[in-house]
């Protein structure tokens, strides 16, 4: 099915003559990865400290020096993705965000859902999968409607989009190897799979517990961008391109193989992904798992098939070069 | 907050970008226009685009996970299972494959490239570990063309388990089974990874019966159920032409009661006036499964289920859900779209 020419005629009418007076920026909720603790659950500075490394911020760049609202949630990162304390608290603080309540810091989005606001979630690792299920569990026609007692629901119809940063959609084959005792020197101990503690155990690529079994496609679109920086030892274990911990076919929420080689030229297309519809590629970055959420990596951005990164009036070819140094949190700042 | 900038700066910045320069549209717009299609549809049927596989016999096919050796040295050790998903009593058929790779070792940034060779000569074994049933039983591999093996030496090292009867999750629930695979090479290397399936007892099954009609302008499909213990079961479906295209996908979820009972699942329309096609169609895949908690149990893909009677593109309805949701996020993005202006950056 194809957008007709008239709803594209329509839509951009409708842009144009939305007025000349135009409403904030959207209010940025950011979801951190997985942990090997609970801290970022019973501590939002550690939530809040996922986001940063030495003078790099993340929310510092994506929100353009702290000028658009932000709102930082902190949930239970040993928990599996559905976990009341993973993708329930995730949900329940997301709708406080959108009620215009604070973080645990103290920051509030700038409109409320009922005042017209707009919320996009930025989520990082684990954090993709968390949304997934929150996204794909929204109806009550679901298999996990409302999973829990928790608004999932309420939070598809508030938020916009969600845009993941080294998304475990599909798992991690790191945490394959470390929950089949393999130690083969691919240095997971640099990375949160150090054990195959619950959480890792449900980022597994196995079908039986992976979040696409559990859910339908999501409510809202999930925007993907990912890192194809090394880690020594880890990327050596991992299929085809990765950030050192999650491999492109999860990044980017591949169909069919979980453990599939894809590169910059040949990750999968906006037509074969976990679900059929709702999952949409960015662009990829040489940046390690670490790079993509701490922003002290300013490097190369590379299109990607369906990307978003436009050459003149046409899409990028796949593998273009299109930025030569700038970070995923810069990155988010320009999609809005 | 809001800001004010003019209608002819808005026009420009929506204007394509030099040819040379890489950009980006602001986000908010793309989104618009998918949730403007996407509204079209609600969220308990969809229409498939013409080409597209059957998403339930895509979600159903077993994932692979491999291992490679220390510096992503050869050989690849794979492992997957015959279903995703099984019931008590049924037997897994468990594979493992060792193949080598045919290049060096893979630098740290670039893609596994090449062919592969099998190799045969090592020992394989498989630990079974239920989330919450703990130790359920070994298994080793053969690769001697001894059943469970086919051929003797081609690398395909395959094992079966039959799950317990007695060690059966409760009714209407499931436990994740991991298989804990290690080979040990003639050089005395070691490959390990885990794989996995679903140990499932879902408590509601299909009867093999199923009624079609039009209903509100939506092709229904009412599936007999038989329900064994209180609880929430979800049913998923794909419909099909004749000619086996897949066409759309419909799901619905109930709690129901012991019994034998009718759930409907509903197709919508819209979907037969945009793929233009009507008659005869066919349930090509269905399945029903328990959602009483996490994970699921899983219950089997039926295949060809039925076939409807003929029914004319007129009886279907051609008009858009309008999903409300969505079209208020449409409006409210159209909004935020018009204040961001594309980053024209290189």
């Amino acid at each position: 099915m194809k957008l007709s020419m008239a709803l594209r005629a329509s839509l951009g009418f409708l842009l144009l003559a939305a007025s000349a007076t135009v409403q904030a920026a959207p209010c940025l909720i950011f979801v951190h990865g997985k942990q090997t603790d609970t801290n970022t659950y019973t501590s939002w500075t550690a939530a809040r400290n996922y986001w940063k490394k030495d003078s790099g911020d993340f929310i510092r760049e994506a929100t353009k020096q702290f000028a658009t609202s932000y709102y930082v949630v902190g949930y239970n990162g040993t928990n599996p993705y559905y976990g009341a304390q993973a993708a329930g608290e995730v949900a329940n603080e997301i709708v406080n965000a959108t009620n215009g309540g604070a973080d645990g810091g103290g920051n509030r989005c700038a409109q409320t859902y009922a005042n017209g606001g707009t919320f996009w979630v930025v989520a990082h690792s684990m954090g993709g999968a968390v949304m997934d299920y929150i996204l794909g569990n929204n109806d009550a026609s679901d298999p996990n409607y409302n999973y829990g007692g928790a608004p999932f629901s309420t939070v598809a119809t508030r938020l916009a989009m969600v845009v993941t940063t080294g998304g475990a959609h599909r798992g991690s084959e790191g945490a394959d190897a470390v929950c089949g005792d393999s130690s083969g020197g691919c240095n997971w101990a640099a990375s949160w799979i150090q054990s195959c503690d619950t959480a890792t155990y449900w980022l597994r690529s196995a079908d039986d517990v992976q979040v696409r079994t559990y859910s339908n496609a999501p409510a809202r679109n999930i925007y993907l961008t990912g890192g194809y920086e090394a880690i020594f030892g880890a990327s050596a274990c991992l299929s085809g391109e990765d950030d050192g911990v999650v491999q492109y076919a999860s990044i980017f929420a591949c169909n069919g193989s979980a453990n599939a080689s894809y590169n910059n030229s040949n990750a999968c297309n906006n037509s074969y992904k976990q679900e059929t519809s709702g999952f949409r590629n960015l662009d990829a970055s040489h940046e390690n798992h670490d790079d993509e959420r701490n922003d002290v990596d300013r490097d190369t951005r590379k299109a990607i098939p369906d990307g978003i990164w436009m050459c003149g009036s046409v899409k990028c070819s796949p593998d273009t070069t299109v930025q030569s140094a700038m970070s995923t949190g810069k990155f988010i700042s320009i999609l809005y | 907050m809001k800001k004010t900038i003019s209608l002819a700066l808005l026009l420009a910045a929506t204007l394509p970008a030099a040819a040379q320069t890489a950009s980006v549209r602001p986000l908010a717009l793309s989104a618009a226009e998918d949730y403007a299609r996407q509204a079209r549809y609600p969220q308990w049927s969809t229409v498939l685009e013409l080409g597209a596989v059957d998403p339930l016999i895509a979600d159903r096919q077993p994932s692979r996970q491999s291992a490679l050796g220390a510096g992503g040295a050869g050989p690849r050790l794979t492992v997957w299972a015959s279903t995703i998903s099984a019931l008590p009593g049924e037997t897994v058929t468990l594979y493992a494959a060792l193949a080598n790779l045919q290049t060096a070792p893979r630098s740290l940034l670039d893609g596994l490239v090449g062919s592969s060779s099998t190799v045969s000569g090592a020992r394989i074994s498989g630990e079974l570990v239920g989330e919450r049933l703990g130790a359920l039983g070994a298994v080793s591999y053969r690769d001697d063309g001894i059943a469970p093996d086919t051929i003797a030496g081609d690398g395909l090292y395959v094992a079966r388990y039959t799950l317990p009867v007695d060690r059966t999750p409760a009714l209407g629930t499931a436990d994740s089974v991991m298989v804990k695979t290690q080979a040990l090479l003639a050089n005395n290397e070691r490959r390990a990874v885990a794989g996995g399936f679903q140990f499932s007892n879902p408590a509601a099954r299909l009867t093999g019966r199923y009624l079609d009609s039009v209903k509100n302008g939506n092709l229904v499909l009412a599936a007999e159920v038989e329900v064994l213990a209180p609880g929430r079961v979800y049913l998923t479906g794909t419909l099909a032409d004749l000619a086996d295209l897949p066409l759309a996908t419909a799901q619905a979820a109930q709690v129901l009661q012991p019994g034998k009972q009718w759930m409907d699942l509903s197709f919508y329309g819209l979907a037969f006036h945009d793929r233009g096609v009507a008659g005869k169609l066919r349930l090509a895949s269905v399945a029903l499964s328990s959602t009483n908690g996490m994970p699921n149990a899983l219950g089997p893909v039926i295949g060809n289920a039925h076939v409807t009677q003929a029914y004319a593109l007129t009886q279907f309805t051609k008009a858009s859900f309008a999903d409300p949701a969505l079209l208020e996020t449409v409006k409210r993005l159209q909004l935020d779209a018009a204040g961001a202006l594309p980053a024209l950056l290189k």
